[in-house]
C-alpha cells in the first residue's frame, strides 16, 4: 500500500550524487573547456531523451546527465564538434534509447559513444587525467556502494586484479588512474553489469584482466582508450557472465532439491 | 499464392517481403560487401544473375526431381550458375573480383538461393518463377545498394569512388568515420533499416517469444 | 562466494520494539465478519440464513463442491447480512455479537489417532481455510497431501506481532497441535522461527528452521524457496504457529478458541496495540480508541502486503491504520500518457533489490522473467513457491509498476490453467 522511493529516478540521482567527487574534480581542473564539453554533452543527450518522450512516450531519466558526464570526460580531445554530436547522438540512441530507455539497455551508453569514437576516428588523442582527479574515484565508489546503487563486487572484482598488477609493474600509473575512473563511471553501472553475485565477481574480474592485458600488449593505446575498450569488451560480456551465474544456481538448486 | 498477378510477384519482395529485411537472409554478404557502393553493385547484379537462372532450370524439372535428393539438384544447379558467373567475372571485372574475393562463391550456399528455389521455383511454373527470383534479386539489390552508398558516403566521403564530400586529409571538412569501413557498422545499419520498415510496416513485427502480464488487468 | 554474505533484508525491528511494551487487550468487537482471503475466490453452500443465531465455532457454510469443508462463526451472534455475488462467490458475511452465547463443540474423537479423522475435524472446525497451499496459494483442495508443511512461528513484517506472544502459556496445546499435523504428511515438518527455544522443536520430525530478523526473511516463502519448493504435484502448506496452537486446543476440548492475537500500528494511531480479537473482527472497532483524527485508510495486513478493508481478513495478524495523502496530482494528458506508455516500468538491479529478496537469489533476472511472462525461466527460479506476500519488499523498494507481486499473480493463474485447465 505505500510505496518506497526507490525507482528508477531516485537511483539515477543517487548514482549521480555518487558520481560528484569525481565530477567535480574532473571540473576543478579541466576549467571552463571541461565544462563547455559537459554542456555541450548534456545539451545532446537532453535533445534525444526529449525526442523519444514526443515520438514513443518514454518518460526521461536523469541517467542522460550521467551518460552526459562519462562522454564529457573520457571522449577524445581534438575531435570536430561534428564527430561528437554523431558519437553522443549514436551512444544515446542505439545504446540506450531504442531499447525503451534507461533500465533496459544492454551497455552503457556512454561506453558505446566512445567506442564509436574510438573506432570510427582512429589517431585521436585520449584525455590524461590527473593525480588527484582519481583519488575522487574512491569516495564515488564508496558512496555507490553505500547507496546501493553501484555493485560492490564489479568494483572489488576490479580492484583485485588492477592494484597487485600496478604493483607490480605491469601497467604504468596513467593506466591505473584511467581504469580506476572508468570502472568507477562506466563500468560499475547497475544496469549494464552482471547482476546476480558471482556474475558480478566476474565482471569486475573480466574488466581488470582485459585492462591488464591491453596496457601490457596494446603499447600504443592511451590509458583512457585501453580502459574504454577493455570496458566495451567486459560490458558486452556480462549478460554471458550472469548466465553461467544463473545456470550454476539453478544447477546447484536442482541438485539440492531434485 | 496463386492469386498473386505477376506485378505483385514482381514487387512483393521489394519492402514488403524483402528478403533481407523480413526474412533476415543473405546477411553474410550483405554486411561483407557494402563497404563501397561498386561491390554492392556487382553483388547485386552477381546474386540477381544467379537466382534468375537458377530458377528458371529448376522450376522446368521441378516434377523430374526426386523429393529425397532435391537440395543436391539444386545446389549442382545453383553451383554450375555460380562458377559461370564467376568465371565472367574474373574474365571481365579481375579488379571487382578480387575484391569481392569469396563471397560471389559462396552465393551457392546464401540462404536467399536456396530459399527461394526451395521454396517457390518448386512449385511454380517457369515464368512465375522467373519473375519471384528476379523481384527478389531486386528487393535484395535495393538494400545492399542504399547500404553500399551510405557506408561508402560516411566512411570515405566518396560514392562510386568519386569525392562527393571533401575530407580534412583533402583540405576539405569531412572526418571520414572509420567505423563505417567496419563490419558492426554494416549490423547497425541494417538494424536501423529494419526499425523504418518496420515503424511503418507495423505487420512486419514479429510476435513475442512470451506473453507478458497483461497490462490492463494490472492497472489499479 | 559465500565469504561475502551481506546481512539481507529489511530492519523493521522498531515496530517490533515499539509493539513489545504493549499489553494485550481483550477486545471483541460488535460487529465480525466472514471475508475472502486476499485473492481468494471461494463459492458456498449456506447452512445458515440471515437471522439465525449462531454459536461461536458453528458451521455456517461449506464449500460449494466440497462440502466437508465448511467456514465457522467466529463469535457467537446473530447473522446480519449474507453478501454473496453470482455463483454464489463469498463477498461477507455479516455476523452482530449475541452476548452470553455458546460455544459450538466439534467432535474430537478418533482425531490425533487417525489422520482421516484429522482431516475432517480440520475441514468442519473452518482451521483448513486457514491453511495456505503453495503453489498459487489457496486453502489446499479437499483431498490433498502435502509434501511439507512449514510451521511459521516467526513473522517479520513491519509491524506484525511476535507469534510466539500468540502461543505464550500455550506450550502444550501447540505441542499437541503440532504433533497432529505431523501425521498429515510423509515429508518433514518444518518448525521457523528466530533464535532461541520454541515449544515442538524436539519433536520426532519436526525439523527446526532458524529465520532471520530482517524481513523478508520471517516469512514462509523464503524459506520454502530454499528448503523446499513447491510445485503443482508436490504441493507445499504453511500454516501460522497460533492456528497450531488453536488445533491443539481444538482436539484437547473440543472448542474453537475465541480470539486471535492482533497487532495494530501506523502512522494515524497515537500508539501501537496489541488485541486479542475474534477472527474476522471490525477493524474500525479496534482502533476506535487510539486512532489520531484526520483522514486516514484502515488497511488489513501490513503496510507491505495490507489492502484496505473493513474486516480482519482470514490469515491477516495485524492492521495498519496510514495517515491518507489528501493531495492530489494535477492530472495532466501528456504525464498520464508517459504513466500507462512503456509498462512495467524498467526496474534498475541495486542492493535494495537483491536484499528485498533475502540474498542470493537471482533478482534482477527473476524480475525480468516476471515482467516478460516467461514462465518457464520464472518457473526455474522458483516462482511457484512464492506468492503476493512475498514479493510485496521488492514491490515496496523498487515502487514495480505494475507491482511485481502482481505479475507474480497473473504468472501463478496462468500456471494453475496450464495445470488444472479451469
Amino acid at each position: 500500500m505505500i510505496r518506497g522511493l526507490w525507482d528508477r529516478e531516485t537511483v539515477a540521482l543517487l548514482l549521480l550524487a555518487a558520481l560528484m567527487p569525481v565530477a567535480s574534480a574532473w571540473l576543478w581542473f579541466g576549467g571552463t573547456e571541461a565544462l563547455l564539453r559537459l554542456l555541450l554533452t548534456l545539451t545532446v543527450s537532453g535533445i534525444w531523451h526529449f525526442v523519444f518522450m514526443i515520438v514513443r512516450a518514454q518518460p526521461p531519466s536523469f541517467a542522460g546527465a550521467i551518460t552526459a558526464l562519462g562522454v564529457a570526460m573520457f571522449a577524445p580531445q581534438d575531435l570536430g564538434l561534428v564527430a561528437m554530436l554523431l558519437g553522443i547522438s549514436f551512444g544515446t540512441v542505439m545504446g540506450e534509447l531504442v531499447f525503451g530507455g534507461w533500465g533496459r539497455n544492454v551497455l552503457n551508453p556512454a561506453t558505446v559513444t566512445l567506442a564509436f569514437l574510438g573506432f570510427g576516428y582512429p589517431g585521436v588523442s585520449w584525455p590524461d587525467f590527473l593525480l588527484p582527479i582519481a583519488w575522487a574515484a574512491i569516495p564515488t565508489a564508496a558512496l555507490g556502494v553505500i547507496f546501493g546503487v553501484m555493485p560492490v563486487r564489479v568494483i572489488l572484482g576490479a580492484v583485485v586484479i588492477l592494484m597487485p598488477a600496478w604493483a607490480l609493474g605491469l601497467q604504468s600509473q596513467p593506466a591505473l588512474v584511467g581504469a580506476g575512473l572508468v570502472l568507477v563511471v562506466l563500468v560499475s553501472d547497475p544496469v549494464a553489469s552482471a547482476s546476480t553475485r558471482l556474475g558480478g565477481w566476474l565482471n569486475g574480474l573480466t574488466y581488470g584482466a582485459l585492462v591488464v592485458l591491453f596496457a601490457i600488449h596494446w603499447t600504443d593505446a592511451a590509458a583512457v582508450q585501453l580502459a574504454v575498450s577493455a570496458a566495451l569488451l567486459a560490458g558486452l560480456a556480462a549478460p554471458l557472465l550472469d548466465e553461467i551465474a544463473i545456470t550454476l544456481w539453478i544447477a546447484r538448486r536442482t541438485g539440492r532439491h531434485g | 499464392m496463386a492469386t498473386r498477378t505477376y506485378l505483385q510477384t514482381l514487387t512483393d519482395p521489394l519492402i514488403r517481403q524483402n528478403p533481407v529485411t523480413l526474412q533476415i537472409l543473405g546477411l553474410c554478404s550483405a554486411l561483407a560487401v557494402t563497404t563501397s557502393l561498386a561491390v554492392a553493385l556487382t553483388m547485386s547484379a552477381a546474386l540477381t544473375a544467379v537466382l534468375v537462372l537458377s530458377a528458371g532450370p529448376i522450376s522446368l524439372i521441378r516434377r523430374h526431381i526426386p523429393d529425397s535428393i532435391r537440395l543436391i539438384v539444386q545446389i549442382i544447379i545453383v553451383a554450375s550458375m555460380v562458377i559461370v558467373i564467376d568465371q565472367i567475372l574474373q574474365a571481365y571485372f579481375f579488379e571487382l573480383s578480387q575484391s569481392l574475393s569469396v563471397f560471389v562463391s559462396l552465393i551457392t550456399t546464401n540462404c536467399l538461393v536456396l530459399g527461394r528455389t526451395e521454396g517457390f521455383a518448386r512449385h511454380n511454373p517457369p515464368f512465375r518463377a522467373l519473375v519471384d527470383a528476379f523481384g527478389n534479386g531486386l528487393g535484395y539489390s535495393l538494400i545492399l545498394i542504399l547500404m553500399g552508398s551510405l557506408r561508402e558516403v560516411f566512411g570515405a566521403g566518396k560514392l562510386l569512388g568519386f569525392q562527393v564530400l571533401p575530407t580534412v586529409d583533402q583540405g576539405g571538412w569531412f572526418t571520414p568515420l572509420n567505423l563505417m569501413l567496419l563490419a558492426p557498422a554494416a549490423f547497425f545499419m541494417l538494424g536501423l533499416i529494419v526499425w523504418a520498415i518496420r515503424s511503418i510496416l507495423p505487420e512486419q513485427v514479429e510476435p513475442l517469444d512470451h506473453a507478458p502480464p497483461n497490462a490492463e488487468r494490472l492497472v489499479d | 562466494m559465500h565469504a561475502f554474505s551481506f546481512p539481507s533484508g529489511l530492519d523493521t525491528s522498531p515496530e517490533q520494539v515499539a509493539l513489545s511494551t504493549c499489553e494485550a487487550v481483550r477486545l471483541i468487537t460488535e460487529e465480525a465478519a466472514l471475508t475472502p482471503a486476499a485473492g481468494e475466490e471461494i463459492r458456498l453452500e449456506t447452512v445458515v440464513s440471515e437471522g439465525h443465531v449462531v454459536d461461536q465455532g458453528q458451521p455456517i457454510a461449506t464449500l460449494h463442491g466440497s462440502t466437508t469443508i465448511s467456514i465457522v462463526a467466529p463469535m457467537a451472534g446473530r447473522i446480519a447480512s449474507m453478501e454473496l455475488r453470482p455463483g454464489r462467490r463469498l463477498v461477507q458475511i455479516v455476523l452482530f455479537r449475541e452476548r452470553g452465547g455458546d460455544r459450538h463443540v466439534f467432535n474430537t474423537k478418533g482425531a490425533e489417532a487417525d489422520p482421516g479423522v484429522l482431516r475432517n475435524l480440520l475441514q468442519q472446525s473452518g482451521i483448513w481455510r486457514l491453511v495456505r497451499s503453495r503453489p498459487f496459494g489457496a486453502m489446499p483442495r479437499v483431498d490433498e497431501h502435502p509434501a511439507a508443511i512449514f510451521v511459521m512461528a516467526s513473522d517479520s513484517r513491519p509491524g506484525s506481532p511476535d507469534p510466539r506472544l500468540a502461543i505464550q502459556g500455550r506450550e502444550d496445546a501447540f505441542e499437541r497441535g503440532l504433533s497432529a499435523l505431523t501425521t498429515l504428511t510423509d515429508g518433514p515438518v518444518f518448525l521457523v522461527a528466530s533464535k532461541g527455544k520454541v515449544p515442538g522443536d524436539d519433536l520426532r520430525r519436526v525439523t527446526r528452521l532458524t529465520s532471520g530478523r530482517l524481513h523478508p526473511m520471517g516469512l514462509a516463502g523464503l524459506h520454502v524457496h530454499r528448503r523446499f519448493p513447491a510445485t503443482p504435484k508436490a504441493p507445499i502448506w504453511d500454516v501460522q504457529a497460533e492456528v497450531v496452537a488453536n488445533l491443539g486446543d481444538l482436539l484437547a476440548t473440543g472448542l474453537l478458541p475465541e480470539t486471535l492475537l492482533v497487532s495494530l500500528t501506523g502512522t494515524a494511531l497515537r500508539e501501537p496495540r496489541l488485541v486479542h480479537c475474534q477472527a474476522g473482527a471490525d477493524l474500525r472497532g479496534l482502533s476506535r480508541e487510539v486512532v489520531e483524527p484526520g483522514p486516514h485508510v484502515v488497511l488489513s495486513g501490513s503496510v507491505l502486503d495490507g489492502a484496505s478493508a473493513h474486516w480482519l481478513r482470514p490469515r491477516d495478524r495485524q492492521a495498519s491504520v496510514i495517515r491518507k495523502e489528501t493531495q492530489h496530482e494535477r492530472s495532466h494528458w501528456f504525464r498520464n500518457a508517459l504513466r500507462t506508455a512503456s509498462r512495467p516500468l524498467p526496474i534498475i538491479p541495486t542492493a535494495a533489490l537483491n536484499q528485498s529478496f533475502g540474498g542470493n537469489f537471482p533478482a534482477a533476472a527473476f524480475v525480468r522473467a516476471l515482467a516478460a511472462g516467461d514462465i518457464e525461466t520464472a518457473t526455474k527460479f522458483g516462482a511457484l513457491s512464492f506468492l503476493e506476500e512475498d514479493l510485496s519488499l521488492a514491490d515496496f523498494v523498487t515502487a514495480a509498476d505494475p507491482p511485481l507481486s502482481r505479475q507474480l499473480r497473473v504468472l501463478l493463474d496462468r500456471v494453475q490453467d496450464e495445470e488444472f485447465g479451469q
